[in-house]
């Protein structure tokens, strides 16, 4: 669908009497991202209008819709040796604090024992705690904040801190 | 106020219920524009679509829960209106209200009459004033020896619910006084976390309860009607399975006088579009309590369609042009006995943990009386993403007894390869004497059915605690 130039005009117009902060939405080849003021910009308003080929995007190319990873998983090779390895136990979405805006439940140089969650994954709105499973400090992470996995993605390294129990 | 044609509306969903809603719109002659996320950009609704918007990134938060995202994306296509479906924005207020400031039409009520829904403790108010008994409870609980009191006088056990909860997300049950101060503390930090609202009120829990809802549709013009009851009575975790058309356990006296309920509470609402009264139906007692309404269309609306003939989403969109109701309550009747029952994409025997995967087969039970609702197809990627419902299956029958034969010979017939569904367990729950002889209620799937399903994996302790993230 061709949006036409009176629709994109109501767009601005609708995000300049509003008190929204940023909005982002495409229709064919027409693009309309438009964010109100941050610090690097000194205008209020910053209207990105651009036309977006497919090819660019990839969106509309018959791009398999779906799961998209959001890193490449690490290779095996980048592990430290010797560390357990967390994994996701389903594909989902990585949450590594308890509720937004919280600390997360774990960082880089944390000793943890192999109880505690290191982080949730979502799937079709089903949390699941992910556990440790192994005590030691933590010497690898692997995934960000709300970033997507598929099953069996690292997602920390924890270097024992001792002989198994 | 006039009617005005609807040219175009946004389809502000996904799933089936966009798939639903594409169709409501053709057979309107209305042109439906699918707002879609990154992950749904090869979906069924985006396929039958006159066009798609791009709204976002896969995660809701960042598309299909952005009500400037919706408004913008409806603007730039320039739609007349847009269909929330359920879930997602469609009983926030927000999206009704911004949709009102930006020309647009909201199909479905006001954002004041959203507002007065959401707010359990308000609705439970709204109930009382138009006479309809809300059950032994409280309004909202200021602090949990405020919560104490009101437990000892109704009695244990009790359910604490979220003031911003409903839908059977925000409950806990409470056994005894011994449990009250933490779960409590916890279900209240909990709501504050996920619905930005602590506040919790307190219902009695009916043991042997049936869950009975009326489906209303008001129109623009001031005219109401119910189109009958249906019995949602097969819950795990408060999640509906199976829906039925009408509630059959239902005593005729009882039911007039839910119906009337229902109506009362619309009218006092001034409720335009489609909408739900829940109600508790006590068994033992003999006697219905409020439990909360839903201004919005509900999943199992099917059941409805079916034994009544009408079309429930075309309604939505004519009354949303100004449209008078197409029918008048003397023209509703029920006929037959109509049975929904929810596939979703979950591994029973792992205790229901999701199971996202492609569909390497799918082939749905065809007939004269099958109805299948479902954005599914061959190789479809079910994204991990979003609810796992897959398909709902409605068939009706003349009388329940071939309802239920027939569904559960369409839920054999029904196959699907490439990830696991709940199809096995509700095959076993149409086909088990309590069902058939409707003697079931709240608690029956999950005290009677599930153990005798898989005793082993069932009591098993499972990795995944459920977290309300909202």
């Amino acid at each position: 669908m061709s949006s036409s130039l009176e629709a994109i005009k109501r767009v601005i117009a609708a995000f300049e009497r509003s008190d929204w902060t940023e909005i982002d939405v495409r229709a064919g080849d027409v693009r309309v991202h438009l964010a109100a003021g941050e610090p690097t910009t000194p205008p209020a308003l910053r209207p990105i209008v651009t036309a977006a080929p497919a090819a660019e995007t990839g969106i509309e190319t018959g791009a398999e819709p779906g799961i998209e990873t959001g890193e490449a998983p690490a290779t095996t090779d980048s592990f430290p040796a010797g560390a357990h390895v967390v994994v996701s136990p389903s594909p989902g979405i990585i949450w590594r604090s308890p509720e937004p805006g919280a600390p997360p439940f774990v960082t880089a140089g944390d000793v943890v024992d192999a109880s505690l969650t290191v982080c949730i994954v979502e799937v079709m709105k089903l949390m699941s705690h992910v556990k440790a499973g192994a005590a030691g400090e933590v010497v690898g992470v692997y995934v960000d904040n709300g970033v997507s996995v598929e099953k069996g993605a690292p997602l920390f390294a924890i270097a024992p801190s001792g002989p198994p129990s | 106020m006039t009617a005005t044609r609807l040219g175009r509306v946004l389809v502000a969903n996904r799933g089936e219920i966009a798939v639903r809603i594409v169709r409501a719109c053709r057979d309107e002659d209305i042109e439906a524009i699918v707002a879609v996320s990154e992950a749904d950009v090869g979906s069924l609704a985006a396929q039958m679509a006159t066009d798609v918007v791009h709204i976002g990134p896969a995660g809701a938060g960042q598309s299909y829960l952005r009500v400037e995202q919706i408004v913008a994306a409806a603007i730039l296509t320039e739609c007349d209106a847009v269909h929330p479906g359920y879930g997602f924005l469609s009983e926030r207020p927000e999206l009704a209200d911004a949709c009102a400031a930006h020309g647009l039409i909201f199909v479905g009520p006001t954002g004041d009459t959203i507002r007065r829904g959401a707010d359990k403790v308000e609705a439970r108010r709204l109930a009382r004033d138009a006479g309809v008994p809300t059950g032994a409870g409280s309004d909202s609980v200021s602090g949990v020896d405020a919560a104490a009191a009101v437990a000892d006088y109704v009695g244990y056990p009790i359910l604490l619910k979220a003031a911003a909860g409903g839908g059977g997300r925000g409950m806990v049950r409470v056994e005894g006084a011994g449990q009250l101060a933490a779960r409590f503390a916890a279900a209240s930090r909990e709501a504050e976390a996920a619905f930005g609202d602590g506040r919790m009120y307190i219902e009695r829990f009916v043991e042997n309860a049936r869950h009975v809802e009326v489906q209303l549709l008001g129109d623009r013009l001031g005219n109401i009607v119910h189109l009958g009851d249906r019995d949602c009575s097969t819950q795990r975790r408060f999640q509906k399975l199976i829906e039925e058309a009408p509630a059959a356990s239902l005593p005729d006296d009882l039911r007039l006088r839910l119906a009337d309920a229902a109506l009362a509470i619309g009218r006092r609402l001034g409720y335009q579009g489609a909408g739900t009264v829940e109600f508790l139906v006590d068994l033992d007692r003999g006697e219905f309590s409020f439990l909360e309404i839903n201004t919005r269309l509900q999943v199992e609306h099917p059941v409805t369609e079916m034994v009544t003939g009408r079309d429930i989403v075309r309604e939505q969109l004519r009354i949303a042009s100004g449209a008078p109701l197409s029918f008048g309550q003397d023209e509703v009747s029920i006929n037959g006995h109509a049975v929904e029952c929810r596939l979703n994409a979950e591994s029973v025997a792992d205790g229901f943990v999701p199971s996202p995967g492609t569909l390497t087969r799918w082939d749905p039970p065809r007939g004269d009386h099958i109805r299948v609702d479902s954005h599914g197809f061959l190789g479809y990627q079910i994204p991990p993403y979003y609810d796992s419902l897959i398909a709902k299956l409605i068939v009706i029958g003349a009388t329940r007894g071939e309802a239920i034969d027939r569904t559960v010979q369409a839920l054999a017939d029904f196959a699907i390869e490439g990830i696991d569904t709940t199809r096995e367990l509700l095959a076993a729950a149409l086909s088990h004497d309590d069902f058939r002889n409707d003697t079931i209620n709240t608690r029956w799937l999950e005290t009677t059915v599930l153990p005798a399903l898989s005793p082993d994996r069932i009591t098993q302790h499972r990795i995944a605690e459920g977290v309300n993230r909202g």
